[in-house]
């Protein structure tokens, strides 16, 4: 019995290995191969003290977790601002030089080990049995998992997924990546720490070849056997691998060196086996009984019945009833166009502009631009500059946004609209020039200060992130979220939790502003293209800044919707936002009566509205060609 | 030019097909007759499924039924590879264009399966000459250009691949009104001098119509509506048909 509860013993300590990579790797996408190492910054600190200190076991393993803290802080300093590559590499270096100072380190006990450590002990009672052992490290493991449950099913968590996703967009939305990679980084470190100090109370024994890189890389393999981004799967996965051994040995009854070449080959078939037939893991991310459940529910939820209504919404629209609709095969509702959603949402679109200029007004009176006063502009541009090498992209622009204004900024391809717009939000550093939003000079800020002083900007090509859903697209918008911090979910859980509440019925505000509200549950991935771009709309409205910059906000969406897209857009400037659009739809931008800066090469050759632009022959010649 | 014969042979047909993500069927029963020479244009509004019904005939998604024959050759149970070998190319809606290479580069990797080096240089001039810009930026990586001339990149890489059936996805996506005219006209000219078949998904249903020889009307996964360019064009609002 005792061998069968020291089996799950060291199965529970590495699920702690496990679940805090999983953090770090699978929901933040950082790759670190120097996880075990940091687990031996802990279980050498707390190996050291116990041996040659004395100290008791509590506050050994205290200043163990608290050591790989700092030094998984310290080493991710530089690490996390370099890219993927870098990162392995640096983490592969980490843990060679850890492993290389305990060896070297006769205090450590160089190779053969560190010697001489006490027993676990609790309250005064030594633990020398696994089956006395067992119950605290199953309740640290509890502590363990439940910390990693909050930090990643919550605001945080979505957070760190959005980083996975894509770093550059997550900082457009006013998010401190850098900050929020570092403190993953240590947090992570700090709970490898203490799963290495609990190892080496464990056996009693801390020796080198524990904490090697093929550790590290066993705690991976636990992670991505299990599934990614998910800490179910990070428990079983650890249980699977720690099994194989003593399987192997015991049962198969392999020689301890026969079994341990037979684990190693066995681990490479199921690698290869697993991304072939299961490339996600076992347990996939958003996997849960709620969540196998959940699809049956979705598939079902735009139900038929919606259909007359669509009919009648569409034949009071003066558009023709669909009459394909009806016919369509039993699933097809599944999959409703944007256009009919749009029809059903539209009454509910109206209502929430209406709901939200009244709050906007009773909140926040003082910082609006009253529209009754002179328009003084938010954005003043002054003799920009920029090149890449040979090429002046952007060669001393001047301009002006106006508050609580639409201003449209049109020209060729490759005029330079978007590089503007990468200067404005600090995603480029200009060569020369001033960027002032509102007397503040933001050249040189990061985009995600920028966002913060209330400027954001959306992308031609979209960047949604492809593996949250919609709705989480547009809740991680959200600036100021408590549960983004770790006080915050740990100190304040009811005002995490009203937030997330708060913050999910904006978002749905927003997603229906855009007439996307019955897909929020979707994957990003699965919507079509147009609907990424109006959801990348409702996710820059809900970061709430007063400067908007839209690149592209109607390419590829469908003409009816357009208008939709326009009929939002005239409404900003009554929630007191200023919006810059770069777009080629001219029609549109006409529908808007929005006056434009016309770019040519760099430069901003006129500013009109798009109807005199055109009359004039040489810019209509630059721009149509005729 | 081709003979009567094949001359009444679609260059790509389409029949029953049904495709989709994540094991959710998005387009139902799917059939298309795509002619030598013509433009056929595919519209619909957002999500209608065009582009999923384009990335199944590329063999880009998996085809849960129905078959596709192109020039009469069934091509279901081909692989995309296998399909553009056989003349079948694909533009896809996002920017593909190869970041880190060169425009030159770029243009000469769409030509890998072009083997007749004169025609391959013809094709050269072609895009070159339809997108000047291009021509300046030879040097440059594709990455650094802008977003509408890596658009324009994509579009020529589809181009030097030397098509018999072209699917092109919202060509003129993010490029400035000159250009996307110039774009669909030098389309049009292709395919009646070469004989090249175009199925064309685009959201400018008026600059689509100009071009087009036939249309299609998808909504709900569905085709709800084949006409004719006239038949199309004689409507006064052209949307009625979404």
């Amino acid at each position: 019995m005792e061998y069968q509860i020291d089996i799950v013993n060291q199965i529970l300590i590495f699920a702690m290995f496990a679940l805090s990579l999983n953090l770090l790797l699978g929901y933040a996408g950082q790759g670190s191969i120097a996880h075990a190492a940091f687990g031996a910054v802990g279980g050498y600190a707390a190996g050291y003290l116990s041996a040659k200190s004395g100290l008791g076991f509590a506050p050994s393993v205290l200043i163990a977790v608290v050591t790989s803290l700092i030094a998984g802080t310290l080493a991710s300093l530089p690490a996390l601002r370099l890219g993927e590559e870098y990162l392995i590499l640096l983490t592969f270096a980490f843990s060679t030089i850890v492993i290389s100072i305990v060896i070297a380190w006769s205090k450590l006990g160089g190779a053969y080990g560190l010697l001489g450590i006490q027993q676990m002990n609790l309250f005064g009672h030594d633990l020398p049995d696994p089956s006395d052992k067992f119950p605290l490290l199953l309740v640290l493991f509890l502590i363990v998992f439940a910390f990693c449950w909050r930090l990643g099913e919550s605001p945080f968590g979505r957070l760190l997924k959005a980083i996975r996703e894509d770093e550059l967009a997550t900082r457009s939305l006013g998010k401190n990546v850098y900050a929020y990679k570092v403190i993953v980084f240590g947090v992570t470190s700090a709970i490898a720490g203490l799963a290495g100090a609990l190892f080496v109370y464990y056996n009693q024994l801390a020796s080198p070849q524990e904490f090697s890189v093929n550790v590290s890389i066993s705690i991976i393999a636990m992670v991505v056997f299990g599934g990614s981004a998910n800490l179910f799967g990070s428990v079983l996965g650890a249980a699977l691998i720690v099994v194989s051994g003593p399987v192997l040995e015991k049962w198969v009854s392999l020689g301890e060196e026969k079994a341990a070449l037979w684990r190693l080959l066995l681990y490479g078939a199921a690698l290869v086996v697993l991304m072939v037939l299961r490339p996600q893991g076992i347990i996939p991310e958003r996997s849960s009984l709620r969540g196998w459940l959940s699809p049956l529910f979705r598939r079902r939820a735009p139900t038929p019945a919606l259909v007359p209504e669509l009919s009648a919404a569409m034949a009071g629209a003066g558009a023709p009833a669909p009459t394909a609709t009806s016919a369509a095969p039993e699933n097809a509702p599944a999959f409703v166009g944007a256009a009919q959603l749009g029809a059903v949402t539209s009454g509910l679109r109206q209502d929430v502009a209406q709901d939200r200029l009244v709050q906007q007004r009773e909140i926040g009176v003082a910082t609006l631009p009253s529209t009754a006063t002179v328009r003084e502009p938010v954005l003043v541009v002054r003799g920009l500059r920029k090149s890449f090498g040979g090429i002046t992209a952007v060669d001393g622009v001047d301009l002006d946004l106006p508050a609580g204004e639409v201003t449209g900024l049109i020209g060729p391809n490759g005029a330079g609209k978007s590089t503007l717009f990468g200067l404005f939000t600090g995603f480029l550093r200009p060569d020369a020039g001033t960027v002032l939003l509102r007397g503040t000079d933001v050249r040189g800020k990061s985009p995600d200060a920028v966002a913060g002083l209330g400027m954001v900007r959306s992308f031609q090509d979209v960047r949604m992130f492809q593996g949250l859903t919609v709705l989480e697209n547009v809740m991680l918008a959200e600036p100021r979220q408590p549960g983004e911090n770790l006080g915050g979910l740990f100190l304040r859980p009811a005002s995490v939790s009203s937030s997330e509440r708060r913050v999910r019925e904006h978002a749905l505000e927003y997603l229906a502003f855009v007439g996307l509200v019955e897909k929020a549950d979707w994957l990003t991935a699965g919507l079509a293209y147009a609907e990424q771009k109006l959801a990348a709309i409702a996710r820059v409205l809900a970061t709430g800044a007063e400067v908007l910059l839209l690149d592209e906000p109607t390419s590829g969406v469908d003409p009816r919707w357009v208008d939709s897209v326009a009929a939002v857009i005239r409404g900003l400037p009554a929630l007191g936002k200023t919006v810059c659009i770069v777009e080629h739809n001219l029609a549109f931008l006409e529908k808007i009566g929005a006056p434009c800066y016309f770019m040519e090469a760099g430069k901003i050759t006129a500013k009109a509205t798009v109807g005199e632009l055109m009359t004039d022959e040489r810019l209509r010649k630059a721009y149509f060609g005729v | 030019m081709a003979s009567p014969a094949i001359a009444t042979q679609p260059a790509l047909q389409v029949e029953g097909l049904r495709s989709g993500y994540f094991g959710r069927t998005v387009v139902f029963d799917v059939s298309l007759s795509i002619a030598p020479g013509k433009v056929t244009a595919l519209l619909g509004h957002n999500g209608a499924g065009k582009t999923t019904t384009l990335k199944a005939i590329a063999g880009l998604l998996p085809t849960f039924a129905g078959t596709v024959t192109l020039h009469g050759e069934p091509i279901t149970a081909r692989k995309a590879n296998d399909r553009v070998r056989r003349g079948l190319v694909y533009l896809p809606q996002e920017r593909a264009v190869f970041g880190t290479m060169t425009v030159r580069d770029n243009l000469l990797l769409g030509a890998t399966l072009v083997t007749d080096a004169a025609q391959r240089e013809r094709r050269y001039e072609q895009c070159l000459d339809l997108f000047p810009i291009l021509r300046e930026r030879l040097g440059q990586l594709a990455g650094t250009l802008s977003g509408g001339q890596q658009r324009m990149l994509a579009i020529s890489i589809a181009l030097m691949a030397g098509a018999r059936v072209l699917l092109l996805d919202e060509p003129s996506l993010g490029l400035a009104p000159s250009i996307s005219q110039t774009l669909l006209q030098t389309m049009k000219q292709l395919t009646e001098r070469e004989g090249m078949a175009i199925l064309l998904v685009e959201q400018a249903v008026a600059q689509a119509l100009e071009v087009a020889d036939h249309v299609y009307v998808m909504r709900s996964g569905q085709i709800v509506a084949e006409e004719t360019r006239t038949a199309a064009l004689a409507r006064e609002h052209w949307w009625e048909l979404f």
